[in-house]
């Protein structure tokens, strides 16, 4: 696998896919780089940039490269193993690398507009169309909209080939667990006057996502990665897979409650 | 598979199964106890204010009331006591209108990004103060610093006139940049600032009180 990589003689599209996903993770890895550094001077020198870029900016850029690089990393992740695993081709390619230019298209447009224009009046139109100023989700509602259809597409491509091929265990935890993450995003997606309201359905979306939907996300791939690198057998590799569901689930779910007075 | 049946706990069924159940039973008890707190902190009526009724999230006419924030022996930590009605920028303010404000300060608070610095209920940056009950701090009371600085008589128009320029006021060497809020931006502001410190967070932050005589110095929350 990785010579394949290495002589970039990847055959079947939805590795291919994969790999567009996977650079402009790393390009994002980068800004979010860059801009922790420029906040992290911000800590030391406070006047740095102050009124011009200040430290709410850097962050904000900050963390949601975060946010974006491993969603982006996790998509072309799936779209990389699906293929192997199921044994099937990406049903719907075209769709695919469709999804893969919007989404990409529109972080662009985001990212520009964090930076440039940084934030607005006290209108829905901010909320709409600069940024939602809740962390971690700050992307303006237009997007929030543009990633739920690019994300319905990717999970539609996802579901189909594993309907059509080996519906292995690594496949079907996969396709469980994308169905919440992407599910979860929506507890995001409105807006309220009260402050607790706010903070409680952030939460659905922040710990749900980081606290249990990706950390399964994270075993399965590992599931996958064992197979492929150390030819560890599938069966027992599989056993483990549904026991780590089991405790994260079981522990992250109720967890979120941690977060609350 | 002659070994199938070797032991339950090498069985990937087995697993499977117990995982499905795990994590049906955790939701289920997570969407019922989502009930349970939505009924908690859904927000009170302007009529729950004026019979005296205790709502962990008070009617944003609470804007009206005093609000003080007393030690409960009972609880174990401190708790907003809404009190007598005194104006609010020199006036008292319809369920309506004190509804608009809220409005207009919680989508200004979004707008302006301030959980990217300050944090509100314990949450964003932490390289600003913590806001949640920033209306309590005694340093824009009367005779604290921020009255003094900003030339003005009242704890809300202190807080506007600071929000509106707060390049003009340093109080730390980390400064708040201007946002170029709007008077009726800060208004709504500091409406949404004085309605969050009603709210009955079980106590947080703990020790506030204690922390009030570090503000009376001079000092901050921003370390």
């Amino acid at each position: 696998m990785l010579t394949n990589i290495k002589n970039n003689h990847l055959t079947n599209v939805g590795q291919r896919i994969g790999l567009m996903y996977f650079r402009v993770a790393i390009i994002l890895f980068g800004a979010q780089l860059l801009m922790g550094l420029i906040a992290a001077t911000q800590f030391i020198y406070p006047s740095f940039l102050f009124e011009v870029f200040d430290f709410s900016v850097a962050r904000m850029v900050h963390i949601n490269a975060l946010v974006v690089w491993m969603l982006f990393a996790m998509i072309g992740a799936v779209y990389y193993m699906t293929t192997d695993e199921t044994g099937e081709e990406v049903a719907f390619a075209g769709l695919g690398k469709l999804g893969f230019w919007v989404l990409t298209a529109a972080i662009a447009v985001v990212v520009v507009v964090y930076i440039f224009v940084q934030i607005g009046p006290g209108t829905d139109s901010t909320i709409w169309l600069i940024n939602e100023g809740r962390e971690y989700i700050e992307a303006p509602r237009w997007a929030d909209y543009g990633i739920v259809v690019v994300v319905l597409i990717f999970y539609a491509n996802v579901f189909f080939t594993y309907i059509k091929g080996r519906r292995t265990g690594i496949m079907t935890v996969m396709v469980a667990n994308l169905l919440a993450l992407a599910g979860l995003y929506l507890a995001g997606m409105f807006f309220t006057d009260n402050i607790s309201m706010d903070q409680y359905w952030w939460w659905w979306v922040i710990h749900l996502w980081v606290e249990a939907t990706w950390e399964v996300f994270v075993g399965t791939v590992a599931a996958y990665a064992l197979i492929k690198f150390i030819g560890a057998k599938r069966e027992i590799v599989e056993m483990w897979l549904w026991i780590e569901v089991l405790m994260l689930f079981g522990s992250g779910i109720l967890g979120l409650g941690h977060h609350y007075f | 598979m002659a070994k199938e049946n070797l032991s339950v706990w090498t069985s990937i069924s087995f697993w499977r199964r117990s995982a499905a159940w795990v994590t049906g039973f955790a939701t289920i008890l997570l969407i019922w106890l989502t009930f349970d707190t939505m009924g908690q902190i859904s927000m009170g009526t302007a009529e729950d204010l004026q019979k005296g009724v205790t709502k962990r999230v008070p009617a944003a006419s609470v804007i009206n009331y005093h609000i003080d924030y007393k030690m409960s022996d009972k609880r174990g930590h401190e708790v907003p006591v809404i009190g007598k009605k005194e104006p609010f920028f020199g006036k008292e303010w319809s369920p309506e209108e004190a509804d608009g404000l809220l409005h207009l300060g919680k989508l200004t608070s979004q707008a302006k990004n301030c959980m990217n610095c300050h944090t509100l209920l314990g949450n964003g940056a932490y390289y600003a103060p913590d806001l949640t009950k920033a209306w309590l701090d005694p340093m824009w009371q009367d005779g604290g610093t921020m009255q003094a600085m900003t030339g003005k008589s009242t704890k809300e128009e202190a807080m506007a006139e600071f929000l509106m320029h707060p390049s003009k006021y340093p109080t730390h060497a980390r400064m708040m940049p201007d946002l170029k809020i709007t008077a009726d931006e800060a208004k709504g502001l500091v409406a949404f600032l004085k309605h969050m410190s009603s709210i009955d967070t079980n106590g947080f932050p703990r020790g506030f009180s204690k922390t009030e005589d570090t503000f009376k110095t001079g000092g901050t929350y921003a370390h």
